[in-house]
Parts: C-alpha cells; structure tokens; sequence
C-alpha cells in the first residue's frame, strides 16, 4: 500500500477511536450508558441498525459472490420488508413500553426467570463465538491480500472497536456507526466510479451489463420452490422472513439499536429505514460485483485469488500449476475478443456473438473451476474456496492510490460497526440478565455502569481470541453459524409465543425453546434442507410444543407464578 | 394522533406499511425487468 492509503487508513482508525472516546463524557447512568438514555433520533438509530447488520464479510463476500454466482443472493433480502413491518407492529411496541433493556428481560416479565436466563446464556454464547469470527474473516483476508500481520490485525480491529464501545456505551457505537456507514458509502460510490472509468473505449456501462447478462450473473428471481435450493424467491419472502424477524427482533445486538430511540414511532421509522433502503444498497454491492466481473473481462484476473494457497499449490506441483496458468490465460484471451465481438454486435439481430460468447466464457469458468479443484486436492484443503478474495483483489491491483486506503478503511468501518454493537449488546445482556438479575439486585446505578464496561473489555478480549483460533480452524466458523441457526428460530418461536399466544406459559416457552432446538439438529442431521429453512423449523415447532405444553400443565405453572 | 400509555403517534401508520410493501413489491419487478432486459 503506499504511503496515502496508510495515511487515510491511520487517519480514519484515530478518528473512530477519538470520536466513539469523546462520547463517554455524556454516558449518565446505565440507561445513558446501554440505552443512550432512549434518545436518539430515528435516522442515527435506522443507520446504526444498517451498519451492525453490514459486517466487513459481507461488503467483501457479496461482491465476491456476484463475481461468481451471479446476484441471486438479493432474493436473500426480500422477506425484509415485511419482517420490518411486522416488527413494528408487534417487538417495538411491546419491548419499548416494557421499558426493558434487554429483549430476554421481557421474557421474563410474560413468562419466568428460566427463560430469559436460558434465552440470554444462548445469545452471549452464539454471539460471544460469533463476534470472533467477524473479527477473523476480514482479518485473515487483509492480512493474505495486503501482506499484514494476522494476529496484529485482529488486535487491532478487536481492541480499538472494544475501547471505544467501553468507554462510549450505545452513544458511542450509534454514532460512530453513522460515520461508518458515511464512509462505507463514499468507498463504494468512489470503487464504482474507478471501475466505471476503467472499461476498454467502446464498452459502456450498458455493455458490461450485457455481458453480464448473457454470462447470467444477473438472473436475479429464481420462482422455482425447492428446499434444498439456498436462494430463491420463496426462501427470500418465507424462510428469510423467519431469519430477518429474528435477527431483528429476538438479537440484543438489534433490539438495542431501536430501544435507544426517542420513541415506538421514531423505533419504527429507524427499522423501516432499513426496509426501504436494504434492496436497493444490497443491489448496489452485487451490482459492483458484476462491474468486477465486466472489468475482467478485458483484463485477465488472477486464475486464483488466494494467493498464499495459489502459491502453495504452485509451489507443489510447479509443472501442472504452469500449465493450469497458461491454458487459464489464452482461454482469457478468447474470451475477451468474443466480448469484444459480442459488444460490437450489440443493436443487431445476429444471436450467434452472443452464442460464442457464451461459450468461451462457459470455457473460461470451467478452467477456473479445474484451478480451484487442484489447489483443494494439491493443498489437501476441501474447504478451499477464493470468493471472500475476489474484491480485495481486485481493488489492491486496480484502484489508484487513495481510493484503496478510502476503501480499505470502508471494510474496516463494516467490521467495527458490527463488532461494536455487538460487544454492547453482549455487555448490556451480561450485565442486566446476570449480574443485576441473579448477583446484584440492588446494585447502582455507577455500579451497572462499571460492571458493563468491564463486560465489554471481556468480551472484546474473548472475540479477539477465539478470532485467533478461527483463522486456523475453518471449522469453528462452521460450527458457530450453525449453533447460531440452530438458535435462532427457536428463539423466534418463545417470542412469538410471548407476543401472539396469550394461553402459552412459562413451562411451554421453555421446554418449546428446547424442543425448537432440537428439531432444528434433527432437521440438519438428517435432511439436507438450505440452512435458511432452519428458521421456519425451530419457530413452528417452538410455538406448537410451547402451545401443547401450556394446555398440557397450565395450572402447575400458574401456581409457580404466583 | 391518538395518545397510547402518554405517548402521542402517527395515525398513517397502516398506510406508511402499505407503502413499504408496495415499495418492496415495485423494486423486485424492477429486478425482475432488469434481468430480463439483460439477460434476455
């Protein structure tokens, strides 16, 4: 990186830090410090929640996936708007009036003590894991793509996010993550520009889109229902639905954002935000994605974009890698002069450009395909898969000085945003569902304040750790978004029994919540159904054995109650 | 405005979803023409 890049990197990294630090001053007491004293105006709030749910993987994974799959994955983000209005109608009225701190708190106040502490321990768990990984992936790649330390980075992005979250609370993290979400935009508008601007005289916007087109990177509506499918247009508007509502619904790190708001309308607004802007800017980011793929048309790309296991490979097998390479780089060649061909013909009836086109390209990918499949076998490494690289790439090789530290300094911004609001809601839940709940009822105010900075510093100390296992142990990035999809519709399930069935009680959200679980293992044991369905699952089965269980033992709980 | 538990809010409710929703269902038929228009 030269000097520039480093610069405008330093400058943003003090920046956030000074900014998110100068905050502590106005925390107050601990509703100042988890709630921002529920005052925030609804834009602040409607960023914040845009910003936590944008982590740095999925700046860099989604315009790596359009690259390569197309922008099928927007189907993903359809049931959003309808979980949004749904959530209105029901999570934010409800959690604000029972001015709770925490979503778990008020399960405690429909159903028992059980409850929350079950549902809370399962977050900070599912969480705490989780946290560690989204400080792990865009460190690894970073590090692989820009030569830097693994460890130092995730240090740095770990500690510097936990210093200002503990000493700033909620204020500190919604406000730092408007700028973010300032910075990610301008890095984005800028790279689409750059690439704009980098396309052969004679190819237009409208042409690389064309190529895109008939290369079907921009099938974006798949209506067919299949189960075993991860994104289709049902998946999007049903089984996303169930993962939308309760991410932002029954996840601390969400429900946080809109408690601080002034009010149920402006807690509103802020989710709403969301559900008109999501589609749109996660078209944007595919959209960059396929611009990648449209500027590689005319100039080669790296046959594998890990370098590290590219050279690794290589390095094994020389004689094979070379002649991969060279089979890799003419099959480009042909490829670009039928884009060419394909260009030029644009406007003319004549379908058999298109046609060759299409063929080369099926060429070009099928190469690339038999690259990867011998890093995998050469490097003995099953899991192998570049895409997370394609976009880092891409911006290092071909951005001009600046625009490269502006965007680097973006995926930084989406890392921390996320990892802040996370580490406070991690703070808030331990704070206000452990210690105060079952250790110090009658603590004060300065005291709760105390213990949730203190929580945070933990916290963001055992993300910054497990970070450092998962970039060696591809599999505990497996085993953490499964626990946390075997979690999570469940959870949507006790809410849903909470919310919408007045005869559930205690014993039926907890043991429904257990038998939710244990579905969802049951259903990804022995099913091969997309992980997105788990979230259908676990709710449905949470609510009825939840509603059976209550007929079943009303008056024994009734009588616990009281 | 109607006055719930002290707090004063927005009568348009019911219509700003309709909105949302008719927002969201306008934007997947503008992705849908647009794949269409490049794909086809």
């Amino acid at each position: 990186m030269h000097l520039l890049d480093w610069l405008i990197v330093s400058v943003y990294l003090v920046y956030v830090i000074w900014h998110g630090m100068r905050l502590s001053r106005n925390t107050g007491g601990a509703e100042g410090f988890f709630l921002a004293g529920r005052r925030l105006p609804w834009w602040a709030v409607g960023l914040s929640v845009m910003a936590t749910q944008m982590s740095a993987i999925t700046l860099i994974g989604t315009t790596g996936q359009a690259y390569v799959d197309g922008m099928r994955f927007i189907q993903f983000y359809f049931g959003l708007p309808l979980a949004m209005i749904i959530l209105c109608v029901t999570a934010v009225p409800f959690f604000y009036r029972a001015r709770v701190f925490t979503a778990y708190e008020y399960l405690e106040q429909r159903f028992d003590a059980r409850t929350r502490t079950l549902t809370s321990f399962f977050f900070l768990v599912s969480r705490g894991l989780g946290v560690g990984v989204i400080i792990a992936a865009p460190s690894v790649i970073l590090s692989i793509v820009l030569g830097w330390d693994q460890i130092a980075t995730i240090f740095v992005i770990g500690l510097s996010t936990t210093a200002y979250t503990m000493l700033g609370g909620v204020q500190a993290v919604t406000w730092t993550d408007v700028k973010q979400m300032v910075i990610i935009f301008a890095g984005l508008g800028i790279c689409v520009f750059v690439i704009l601007g980098s396309l052969p005289a004679g190819v237009s916007f409208s042409d690389s889109l064309h190529l895109a087109g008939a290369a079907g990177k921009l099938q974006t509506i798949d209506f067919s229902f299949d189960l075993n499918e991860r994104y289709t247009f049902w998946s999007g508007m049903i089984a996303a639905l169930f993962l939308f509502l309760s991410y932002f619904g029954c996840d601390q790190s969400q429900v946080q954002r809109y408690l601080s708001a002034r009010s149920v309308d402006e807690g509103r607004t802020s989710l709403l935000m969301s559900a008109f802007l999501k589609i749109p800017m996660q078209f944007l980011i595919l959209l960059m994605g396929v611009l990648v793929f449209g500027f590689y048309q005319f100039q080669a790309p790296p046959m594998i974009f890990n370098e590290i296991d590219a050279a690794r490979a290589a390095a094994l097998r020389p004689v094979e890698y070379e002649r991969l390479q060279k089979e890799f780089r003419q099959l480009h060649a042909d490829r670009r002069d039928a884009a060419m061909q394909f260009v030029d013909a644009q406007g003319s009836d004549d379908e058999s450009e298109k046609a060759s086109y299409i063929a080369s390209n099926v060429a070009f990918l099928e190469k690339r395909q038999e690259a990867t499949e011998f890093v995998r076998r050469t490097n003995n490494d099953r899991a192998f898969n570049d895409v997370n690289y394609v976009f880092p790439v891409f911006v290092i090789q071909n951005m001009p000085i600046g625009v490269i530290g502006l965007i680097i300094a973006a995926i930084l911004a989406a890392a921390m945003s996320s990892i802040a609001a996370e580490l406070n809601s991690l703070a808030t839940a331990s704070t206000m569902d452990f210690f105060k709940r079952h250790f110090r009822p009658a603590a004060t105010e300065k005291g709760l304040v105390a213990f949730g900075r203190l929580a945070t510093l933990v916290w963001g100390t055992f993300a910054c750790i497990v970070a450092t296992f998962a970039t060696n142990l591809g599999s505990l990035i497996e085993v953490v978004n499964t626990f946390g999809s075997f979690f999570y519709g469940s959870l949507l399930g006790v809410f849903v029994l909470a919310f919408a069935v007045p005869g559930a009680r205690p014993a039926g959200a907890f043991y429904g919540l257990l038998f939710g679980i244990v579905s969802v293992w049951i259903a990804s044991t022995f099913t091969d159904i997309a992980f997105l369905w788990f979230n259908v699952v676990g709710c449905l089965v949470t609510v009825a054995a939840g509603y059976v269980i209550s007929q079943l033992i009303p008056e024994r709980d009734n009588a616990q109650q009281e | 405005m109607t006055v719930v538990d002290g707090e004063s809010h927005s009568n348009w409710w019911p219509l700003i979803y309709a909105g949302v929703i008719a927002f969201g269902a306008l934007v997947i038929v503008l992705l849908y023409l647009f794949s269409r228009h490049f794909s086809g």
